[in-house]
């Protein structure tokens, strides 16, 4: 309510934000529902690959404000803003956001090399498949918002605390929200004691959300394409038994497909997970061996039909690998 | 007791009356609730409290340690990517094995890039090169010249020159990143925003060789200059217009004699629309000194299903100022997420040539092709190894991801 009232007090001027991601659209419009936000990347292309195009340039050149995920994973948007004739958005100025900025990372290699494919020297960079990440994002964009607009930057604040609500009553259940406070809840499930601390308590039924609905996942095994989903595991508690890609961006070998269908059966495994833009054949293969199924992944909004809002990718997560 | 007995009429009627009427409330007992409900409430909130204390230093101490802020990987050293490009080239001619045929080192590339300041990003390329053994229509046309040249190397001198490394500068420029309005600017030496192809490092190109006529029109190793460019782009919807000024040294590029310290000009206008599937290039080149002109015009057309799949058709022509046409046009098909196949056809001079090549990558940095080229002089077979190490480079346009 104080939001909305601040934007009506506020004479209305568009900003004008480019992201690199479907998702970092998602909530730079839930902050600020005037802005134009443009999207660079679509939901059903690959992040790690987008080609800088000169369309790209331009729409980037036009911005206010650059939101980026960052982590070394939209390496195409450093030529993007090199070719912008945009300074006020390059990294380091007002117009320019790391979103992933203060998001504890996951994956993190103790050992940067080459031989281990293609590996993100800050870590694993698909932070938005826990959406325990969402609030810091948001509150990074408004942060960002806020400097490029110091009017409403108050504005921009509550609309970002008013996101935060929602996402802990979507992951936690408004009943438990309201007992323990969203924070609270999210400080225990950022170290991983949530679920043992509710459990040993009693509180295990009040818990609601996704997290609730998720609930079946946990301990599950397995099978992902990519490495595209340890937030989302770390999450959700699943025991990933291996990945077609062994090591990230390199195709697997004739032998690591043998190892992994054997570790498959061993362990029950019965659904790889696969994101929508990769290749699904060998995993169609692995399928047919093991008797598991090839479950399509939303790796971002608008990967799949239906996954038009936040809620619907982390839905869609859910139904797909049988939560 | 017999004194009571009269009244015990009364009294059980009393007793009747008190039994049907509600009884009083007795304020003790009102008391003893609201103390029994306080009490609850007080033992429930402290075990409230001492739940959340409990949950609070859980949380605590078990709190993930703070991340380190997120920057790019360079912070004052230069991102390094090193590129090396071996071939091997077989030349035939009337079934006849060019004696150079061999495997050669086309380069071993080191491409240093950082910011040098909030305005500036500075970049330069080193290349050791090695002269290739055997060559396309441009090497052919250099052979003819060497030959009428009193004291032409023979054969022998030849393989020598091919075994011999070069150090070169390929480039070293700053682009100007600051500037407002769309505008961005790069000075220093340079490949030459002319066409598609030319901006491109060698190892880069979707084929093993040049295209003869980029060879024919830019050069053996395409045009590279000293001077300054500025562009501007603009999006206009799905539509981004760049337009490109420059003043170059223009060293016998256009005209190898050429006595005049005037610069060289460079214009180049592009439309780029990009229509989510499928996006269209369109560009035209110019340049000129005094007399002299070359200009060119080019299109891509790409499709891309997937990251993985994708189709890209590719043309240039160039007409010089004795009205000579030249010009390539090729086709490069992503059937599956590692393989590309490509075809071109070359025109130079009335002159053509076909090729097609077939390239594998065991990942983003590792590629191997192999192709051949077959025109009036004969069939070219190349194979290729080219690698990338050090820090991430971006691919190049025609390399869908």
């Amino acid at each position: 309510m104080i939001a909305m009232l601040l934007f009506l007090m506020v004479p209305a001027h568009a900003q004008d934000v480019v992201v690199t991601l479907p998702w970092l659209g998602a909530i730079t419009s839930e902050l600020a529902p005037d802005a134009e936000v443009t999207v660079l990347a679509a939901g059903t292309e690959d992040p790690h690959y987008l080609s800088p195009t000169p369309a790209l340039m331009a729409q980037v050149g036009q911005a206010d404000l650059y939101v980026e995920n960052g982590l070394n994973l939209e390496l195409w948007s450093a030529r993007l803003l090199d070719g912008a004739g945009n300074p006020s958005i390059r990294r380091g100025q007002s117009g320019h956001v790391w979103a992933s900025e203060g998001v504890p990372r996951l994956e993190v290699p103790t050992t940067l090399t080459r031989a281990e494919g293609d590996l993100h020297p800050e870590g694993n960079p698909h932070l938005w498949l826990d959406p325990l990440n969402w609030p810091q994002v948001a509150d990074n964009i408004a942060a960002g918002l806020g400097r490029i607009d110091p009017g409403k930057a108050e504005a921009y604040a509550a609309r970002a605390e008013e996101f935060r609500d929602a996402t802990w009553e979507r992951l936690f259940g408004a009943d438990l929200v309201a007992f323990m406070g969203g924070d609270l809840l999210a400080r225990l499930a950022q170290g991983g004691q949530l679920l043992p601390f509710l459990e040993q308590k009693g509180l295990e039924d009040r818990l609601g959300g996704w997290l609730a609905a998720g609930r079946s996942l946990r301990g599950q095994p397995v099978v992902f394409y990519h490495q595209s989903w340890v937030y989302f595991v770390e999450r959700f508690g699943m025991e990933v038994v291996g990945y077609v890609e062994d090591r990230p961006g390199i195709s697997p070998s004739a032998a690591h497909k043998q190892e992994l269908s054997a570790a498959m059966t061993a362990a029950g495994a019965t659904v790889i997970g696969i994101s929508s833009y990769y290749d699904d054949r060998l995993a169609q293969a692995l399928a047919a061996e093991t008797g598991a199924r090839v479950a399509p992944l939303a790796g971002d909004l608008g990967a799949l039909d239906g996954v038009d809002s936040l809620q619907a990718l982390i839905d869609q997560l859910l139904e797909a690998l049988g939560g | 007791m017999l004194f009571l007995l009269p009244f015990a009429p009364w009294g059980v009627a009393f007793a009747s009356d008190e039994a049907s009427a509600p009884p009083e409330p007795d304020p003790r007992i009102d008391a003893l609730e609201h103390e029994v409900r306080t009490l609850t409430e007080r033992l429930d909130e402290a075990q409230t409290e001492a739940l959340m204390r409990e949950a609070e230093a859980l949380a605590a101490a078990n709190a993930p340690p703070p991340p380190p802020p997120t920057r790019a990987p360079n912070v004052f050293n230069p991102q390094i990517t090193a590129f090396g490009d071996l071939l091997g080239t077989w030349g035939f001619e009337d079934a006849e094995l060019d004696p150079a045929s061999g495997l050669w080192l086309r380069s071993l590339e080191l491409d240093l890039q950082a910011d040098v300041d909030p305005f500036a990003r500075a970049v330069a390329v080193m290349a050791m090169e090695q002269e290739p053994p055997v060559g396309g229509a441009h090497a052919d046309e250099e052979a003819e010249g060497q030959a009428d040249t009193p004291g032409a190397a023979d054969s022998d001198e030849e393989a020598d020159s091919h075994a011999a490394f070069a150090v070169v500068p390929e480039e070293v420029y700053i682009d100007l990143v600051s500037l407002p309005g769309g505008f961005s600017g790069r000075v220093g030496a340079f490949k030459q925003p002319f066409g598609i192809a030319n901006r491109a490092h060698p190892h880069d190109y979707p084929w093993s060789d040049a295209p003869a006529p980029i060879q024919a029109a830019l050069g053996e190793d395409g045009w590279s200059d000293v001077g300054a460019t500025l562009s501007w782009n603009r999006a206009l919807g799905p539509t981004a217009v760049t337009l490109t000024g420059g003043v170059l040294d223009g060293a016998g590029h256009l005209d190898p004699l050429r006595e005049t310290p005037m610069p060289q000009w460079l214009g180049r206008a592009e439309l780029f629309v990009d229509l989510g599937a499928v996006d269209l290039g369109l560009g035209s080149s110019h340049t000129g000194l005094e007399a002299d002109y070359l200009g060119g015009a080019d299109m891509m057309l790409r499709w891309r299903g997937s990251s993985w799949r994708s189709v890209v058709l590719l043309g240039e022509g160039f007409l010089d100022d004795e009205g000579e046409l030249s010009g390539y046009a090729a086709l490069q098909v992503q059937p599956t997420r590692t393989l590309y196949a490509g075809a071109r056809v070359d025109s130079v001079h009335e002159e053509l040539q076909a090729g097609g090549f077939l390239s594998y990558y065991t990942s983003e940095f590792l590629r191997l092709r192999a192709g051949a080229v077959a025109g009036e002089h004969g069939v070219t077979v190349h194979s290729q190894l080219t690698f990338v190490w050090g820090s991430h480079p971006v691919e190049p346009y025609w390399v869908n991801r």
